[in-house]
């Protein structure tokens, strides 16, 4: 999306400004949040402090439960994204390229995209049992069709006729990857993993929950089990904060190097 | 910070321009793409079937077990009663989350400040794992229908509010000026000139949201509820009958995907006039 800024004042200067007011804005933001939290502290009995909350994250970061659960998941989490995105980019790159597999694959892609995780998290927790593959297939099930779709989109976004012109002047490979295929294929490639992230990540957590004994899935089941509410609130900031990571500091800026030639 | 929240592109989406390194452009004809994805459909199904028989175990059970379970659910009712529960508790939380979008949306079209502000708090909203969602809802409303509803409104909030707001920001700004010029007063301005501007927006964000807040509401069903579709799901899951379960996610998925179309057919019936949009 485009955001229109007006032109009056000189770029610098406009930069600064919007900065500042954005960062006031982003500020209230928390702090409207936190006062929501706190008045549903108060009106609900059973909702914990967000100091509370913030004071079970550190100890549960000093006895290890922290670092230890969010290692095995990231693990889990990595190994599954990367499967889905190798097996998503050759099928996406082949319904992109021909009509015979589009047709093929994207009423299954349509349906495979209608099916919720948590299917996905009970199916592979009754086949699979509480091993590792439960959480892997699940984040590889759940990512796999957002990659397809994505990736099928950013194939046929490549400029075919330049690709040619370019070829039938003699430009080198490695120029036309560089130049004009990648420019194409680069917003749709961010969104097939940005989307894949989203929705891997929702999976391993129900995969966790059902069906796993170590991870931050488990372990924010283990609270909850115990009808300790801060403990699972605190892994709920954990997951939350890391969203944000993932989207605002990773692949944010990565979205915006990738299509500056488009405000260009 | 300039990101919206861009509705993953589901099922029904608009032709985009196919194909174009095949032999032979042009949209495909209509005969033929349902013979080819009919062949998909049903080599994905001889596939399962295949490995059903060499598992050749109740955990994976055959098509045609599943087929049979889909047809006594339906004829039972049983289909029938909790699908219109679920729908009938989306419904009302689409409702909820339309008051709440049109105000947030109308605020962050109109103010720059706005948008910084909301951006944060929806991007949580729209990014939340479902797990968290589902827990939350089951924590404070129990099991009833007030969790379900309230977890679909919250879902849809952030894709009906940013789609409101580009609503908003489409308006012509020289139309606005006129009318105000010509002291036109404020039924009519919102009546002619935001109503058209923002009914195609506010379609495309309630078509998405649904999406959306179709699976975390059957998550939330899942985690506490006695009704709905997800309230089976759990069920079959407790009762270990994969086929029962695997019957429940295909009428989910087929449920799923007619009203997707079905909403995607009224969207180009209603706003055909929009040819930039439609």
């Amino acid at each position: 999306m485009t955001v229109t800024i007006p032109t009056e004042l000189p770029a610098w200067q406009r930069h600064l400004k919007t900065q500042g007011m954005s960062a006031i804005a982003v500020t209230a933001a928390l702090l409207s949040i936190l006062a929501v939290w706190q008045i549903a502290v108060l009106v609900g009995n059973r909702v914990p402090s967000p100091v509370q909350t913030v004071e079970r994250l550190v100890s549960e970061a000093a006895i290890g439960e922290l670092w230890h659960n969010l290692a095995i998941s990231m693990n889990r989490f990595v190994l599954g994204l990367v499967l889905a995105l190798v097996v998503g980019a050759v099928i996406g790159v082949l319904m992109g390229m021909s009509k015979l597999a589009d047709l093929a694959f994207s009423d299954l892609n349509a349906a495979a995209l209608a099916i919720p995780a948590v299917i996905w998290a009970l199916l592979t927790t009754m086949w699979f049992g509480f091993g590792w593959l439960t959480p892997v297939v699940t984040v590889f099930l759940s990512g796999l069709p957002f990659v397809i779709v994505n990736i099928a989109k950013a194939t046929r976004a490549v400029p075919a006729d330049l690709v040619l012109m370019a070829r039938s002047f003699g430009v080198p490979r490695g120029h036309i990857l560089r130049h004009i295929v990648a420019p194409a294929v680069a917003g749709s490639t961010v969104a097939a993993v940005r989307f894949a992230i989203m929705s891997a990540w929702n999976g391993l957590l129900l995969a966790e929950w059902f069906g796993s004994t170590s991870g931050v899935g488990w372990r924010s089941r283990y609270w909850y089990d115990a009808n300790q509410l801060d403990g699972f609130f605190a892994w709920v900031l954990v997951f939350i904060l890391l969203l944000v990571i993932a989207d605002l500091v990773l692949l944010g800026p990565i979205e915006r190097y990738a299509t500056r030639w488009r405000s260009a | 910070m300039t990101q919206t929240i861009t509705p993953p592109a589901t099922g029904a989406e608009q032709p985009a321009p196919r194909g174009r390194w095949s032999k032979n452009p042009g949209q495909p004809t209509g005969p033929r793409q349902w013979v080819v994805s009919g062949i998909a459909l049903i080599v994905a199904i001889g596939g399962w079937a295949a490995v059903a028989a060499w598992v050749n175990d109740p955990i994976l059970p055959r098509p045609a077990e599943v087929l049979e379970q889909v047809i006594q659910i339906t004829m039972s009712g049983e289909a029938f009663t909790n699908f219109a529960s679920s729908i009938s508790k989306i419904a009302a939380g689409f409702l909820i989350a339309m008051v709440g979008g049109l105000v947030i949306g109308f605020a962050m079209g109109r103010s720059k400040f706005m948008t910084s502000y909301f951006s944060l708090p929806l991007f949580v909203l729209g990014n939340m794992p479902g797990l968290t969602y589902a827990v939350f809802g089951l924590l404070i409303f129990g099991v009833g229908a007030g969790g379900p509803i309230v977890v679909s409104a919250l879902v849809a909030l952030p894709f009906i509010a940013m789609n409101v707001a580009e609503g908003v920001r489409s308006v012509d700004g020289n139309l606005l000026a006129m009318c105000e010029a010509f002291n036109r007063n404020r039924r009519d301005v919102l009546r002619h000139l935001y109503l058209p501007a923002l009914a195609t927006f506010v379609f495309a964000g309630v078509r998405y949201g649904f999406a959306m807040a179709w699976k975390v509401e059957a998550l939330t069903e899942v985690f506490g509820a006695s009704d709905g579709v997800g309230f089976m799901i759990r069920k079959a899951y407790q009762e270990f009958q994969v086929a029962d379960m695997l019957a429940w996610t295909t009428l989910f998925i087929i449920t799923m995907i007619l009203i997707e179309r079905g909403l995607a057919y009224l969207e180009t019936r209603f706003f055909a006039w929009r040819k930039d949009l439609a």
